[in-house]
């Protein structure tokens, strides 16, 4: 122990410039950030100066992990373990005090304000801290995985800050070619409820590995092949997403059960089969237009994605990788919608103006309603339970033309939440004055899955409700005015499986040439 | 006499290089042992090994009892080292360099560290960055003779400095380190010739002799030879007369295996025609450089004999 503390002491006594640098920026980012949410106003600031503090606090948000980068770094190469000219390696250094009092450091001086900052920013944004110690912990968890270990790692297989930034610039540029690379790939990003579930562990293990290894061993190269190939397999699956296998393990087929309580059929009436040319080089966004009903009172089911199948005449056939779509939520009614999926451009030509059968297979979520909260729209800030503190915009009482909240949530996303709201037809003065005729008018936030935490330097996020909603309005104007009736209703799943749509026969739209689309626009 | 240092046939690569090849040697506890050799032959890769700095392709080295590949953290609270090629923590002060290494040191001295500070006049307050090379190698010392360690490993600790600061050094090892078994390479022969009491020879990562000083210096002559006549041309020297140098009556040449009294019959018996002979001790210097050119020369492939290893044992 006295070893540990021994180098912590002199860590502290070296280091304390950047220390003091990262605590400052900590602080800044602190005072600065709650300028993101709508009620917080600082007294005597105008507009101008909120909109710069913004930037300050945008700013801050990417300065705060920054700050780490420098400490953690110049921290690791005080006793660079690469090398053989360092003058600890022939003291009587023990490996595992040393580790240990780099780690005591980096709780200090990054966990240790990073933990106080989320605590402070969750009281200025009127959460009760207590109750989001799991929350806080998981995000303590994440900012480990991915950008503390690695960043460690990284210190641990590199001489200086020169060669430490170098390598992580590396990096960064193997993220983006992987990124790019992916684009070229037959595999499209799909939507499950798990996400990459692989690259976090891996991550962690690797590193805290990695890490152990050099300080035990000081067997650089072996360290940098380790971490390498960790990566090398990170982008190999990122390029080659086993998508089929992830969607059939979120989404299993029906396999007996009874089918989805959804019913797609093709929208005919006023809408046709739309094609257009991708932001994906040699491919067409194909769009299905679709009259969604069936789905029983209280409950809404979502597709989440899309995998489509075309048989054309003399054997043609050609079938899509799954696709993710996005808000694509049916309730009790009969709903229009579009599903889109994207195919090459030389196979869509090859089916012609000739009738084909097209199969689509959709993954989709059933969820049905649970808990919900009513409350009156206030003028003041107000807390839904389980969903998060809600301020109402200080316009709202005489110009509510967009009603939108921006409400304020702890750690994650809330939960999926249906939030309504009775709606007037005049505008809010007449309407106060007067009381009118009400609709009800809602929006889909939060998600099903929000998980404990969502990395982030900010304990505090913002979620937009938008009671315009999803739906449009054409020729009518909403106002949402005070004391107007609220309900968050939050969902619950029911199940997720696969459900098919066949339409036996359908004509593809030819394909418009640059020169027609450009006409068209004109 | 029980060992403070031995190695046995180690063997260093890099790549397809061989840095050092079966190197074999011992040095008793207490020993003064110097390493000599040219720059490249493979001493700082040696002392690099003895440290656990670098690992051998094969062979090993034992420092105090210890298996150099477990010479890690606590071993080093009983060796010194003091390198050239060291990076000192030179953010640090002189004075904040020793306070902090004296918290790894239980047996740390403090009166002996507050003497060579005074010894050296060592600014305590100056950073180790504005140090000259000479006054840093003196701060070295001191952090690695005041815990009194019982090994003391220094890698070319004379080479660049003035004469005054290597006088300093030596004396300072020579008062304040009298129990420790001290290993050095150097290039100052001179100033080992009279600290050393074990000496070993490196020469293209092989170790040409490692013993006693006092029997080199007794091994080594230099022969100078009167002929009658001169030799025949095919006339071909033993193998232990190095470099010899044959004028139509004259023959010199360097004796490695010198024994009084024999050495002169030797020569008498394998040169008849000899009138005068004059056997002349040697000092370091000329050992090493007439074993330097005698090595290449011929590139010698001398093992350590096992008989002379002992004697310096």
């Amino acid at each position: 122990m006295n070893q540990i503390l021994h180098i912590f002491a002199k860590d502290v006594r070296r280091f304390w410039p950047e220390i003091l640098i990262s605590l400052g920026i900590t602080a800044a980012f602190v005072w600065a950030y709650p300028v993101n949410w709508a009620s917080v106003s600082r007294i005597n600031f105008s507009y101008a100066d909120t909109r710069r503090l913004e930037i300050v606090a945008n700013v801050l948000t990417g300065l705060v992990p920054a700050s780490w980068w420098l400490l953690i770094t110049r921290v690791i190469h005080a006793e660079s373990l690469v090398g053989d000219r360092q003058f600890w390696i022939t003291r009587p250094y023990e490996w595992p005090k040393l580790l240990a009092a780099k780690a005591l450091f980096i709780a200090a001086f990054i966990y240790l304000p990073f933990t106080v900052a989320q605590w402070a920013l969750l009281i200025q944004a009127g959460f009760p801290p207590f109750n989001y110690l799991p929350g806080l912990l998981f995000n303590l968890l994440f900012a480990t995985a991915t950008v503390v270990v690695p960043l460690v790692a990284i210190s641990a297989v590199t001489r200086n800050f020169v060669r430490m930034t170098l390598t992580l610039l590396a990096i960064l540029l193997g993220i983006v070619a992987v990124a790019i690379l992916s684009d070229f790939a037959e595999s499209s990003p799909v939507g499950t409820p798990y996400g990459d579930v692989y690259s976090f562990p891996l991550v962690l293990i690797v590193g805290i590995s990695a890490v152990v290894l050099q300080y035990a061993r000081r067997k650089v190269w072996l360290t940098r092949a380790l971490i390498a190939s960790a990566l090398v397999c990170i982008a190999i699956a990122a390029i080659v997403l086993p998508t089929q296998g992830m969607v059939d393990a979120a989404f299993p087929p029906p396999a007996g059960l009874p089918d989805i309580n959804l019913h797609l059929s093709l929208d005919q009436e006023e809408r046709k089969v739309s094609v257009s040319n991708s932001e994906k080089k040699n491919q067409v966004d194909v769009g299905i237009p679709l009259i969604a009903e069936g789905v029983p009172p209280q409950h809404m089911v979502e597709i989440n994605d899309v995998k489509a199948s075309i048989d054309g005449p003399g054997g043609l056939h050609w079938t899509s990788p799954w696709h993710i779509v996005y808000n694509r939520r049916f309730m009790l009614g009969a709903w229009t919608s579009t599903v889109e999926f994207t195919m090459p451009k030389r196979i869509y030509e090859q089916f012609g103006s000739a009738p084909v059968t097209l199969k689509l297979t959709l993954a989709t979520t059933e969820t049905r309603a649970g808990k919900a909260t009513r409350m009156p729209l206030s003028s003041q800030a107000f807390s839904v339970p389980d969903f998060g503190v809600c301020p109402a915009n200080a316009y709202w009482a005489t110009s509510a033309v967009s009603p939108e909240m921006t409400c304020r949530v702890a750690f994650n996303q809330p939960r999926l939440t249906y939030v309504t709201a009775s709606e007037s037809t005049e505008p809010c003065k007449i309407a106060l004055a007067q009381p009118q005729q009400t609709e009800t008018v809602g929006t889909w936030v939060g998600s099903l899955d929000p998980g404990l935490a969502e990395f982030g330097i900010t304990s505090v996020w913002t979620t937009s409700v938008n009671l315009a909603g999803e739906v449009s309005y054409p020729n009518r104007r909403h106002h949402v005015c005070p004391d107007a009736s609220l309900t968050f209703t939050q969902y619950e799943l029911v199940r997720r499986t696969q459900s098919d749509m066949t339409i036996p026969t359908i004509t593809l739209p030819k394909l418009k040439t640059a020169a027609e689309t450009i006409l068209l626009r004109e | 006499m029980e060992e403070a240092i031995s190695a046995h046939r180690v063997t260093k690569n890099f790549g397809r290089t061989a840095a050092l090849r079966n190197v074999s040697f011992s040095i008793p506890r207490g020993a003064v042992y110097a390493l000599v050799g040219e720059n490249g032959a493979g001493k700082t890769t040696l002392i690099k090994l003895m440290m656990n700095i670098l690992s051998p392709t094969a062979g090993q080295i034992t420092v105090l009892g210890t298996n150099s590949h477990d010479l890690i953290g606590k071993s080093f609270v009983r060796i010194g080292y003091v390198s050239e090629n060291q990076e000192f923590a030179d953010w640090t002060t002189v004075g904040g360099m020793l306070n902090y290494f004296r918290g790894f040191y239980p047996q740390w001295d403090r009166d002996l560290e507050r003497r060579l500070i005074r010894q050296f006049d060592l600014p305590l307050k100056r950073k180790l960055k504005h140090l000259s090379r000479g006054v840093r190698m003196k701060a070295a010392f001191v952090s690695s003779l005041a815990y009194r360690p019982d090994a003391i490993v220094l890698d070319e600790p004379l080479s660049g400095l003035d004469p005054f600061v290597r006088d300093e050094l030596v004396q300072a090892l020579r008062d304040e380190a009298r129990e420790s078994t001290i290993f050095l390479s150097s290039h100052d022969l001179a100033e080992i010739e009279a600290f050393a009491t074990h000496v070993g020879f490196l020469e293209q990562g092989r170790m040409i002799f490692s013993e006693g000083m006092s029997i080199l210096m007794e091994r080594f002559r230099e022969v100078s030879v009167t002929l009658a006549e001169p030799l025949a041309q095919n006339w071909t020297p033993p193998t232990h007369w190095l470099n010899p140098e044959l004028s139509p009556q004259q023959l010199r040449f360097i004796h490695k295996d010198h024994r009084a009294n024999i050495s002169e019959e030797q020569v008498r018996a394998l040169l008849p025609t000899a009138t005068a002979i004059r056997i002349e001790p040697m000092r370091l210097r000329s050992i090493f450089l007439a074993m330097a050119k005698a090595a290449k020369a011929n590139r010698l492939e001398l093992e350590v004999d096992p008989s002379q290893e002992g004697a310096a044992a």
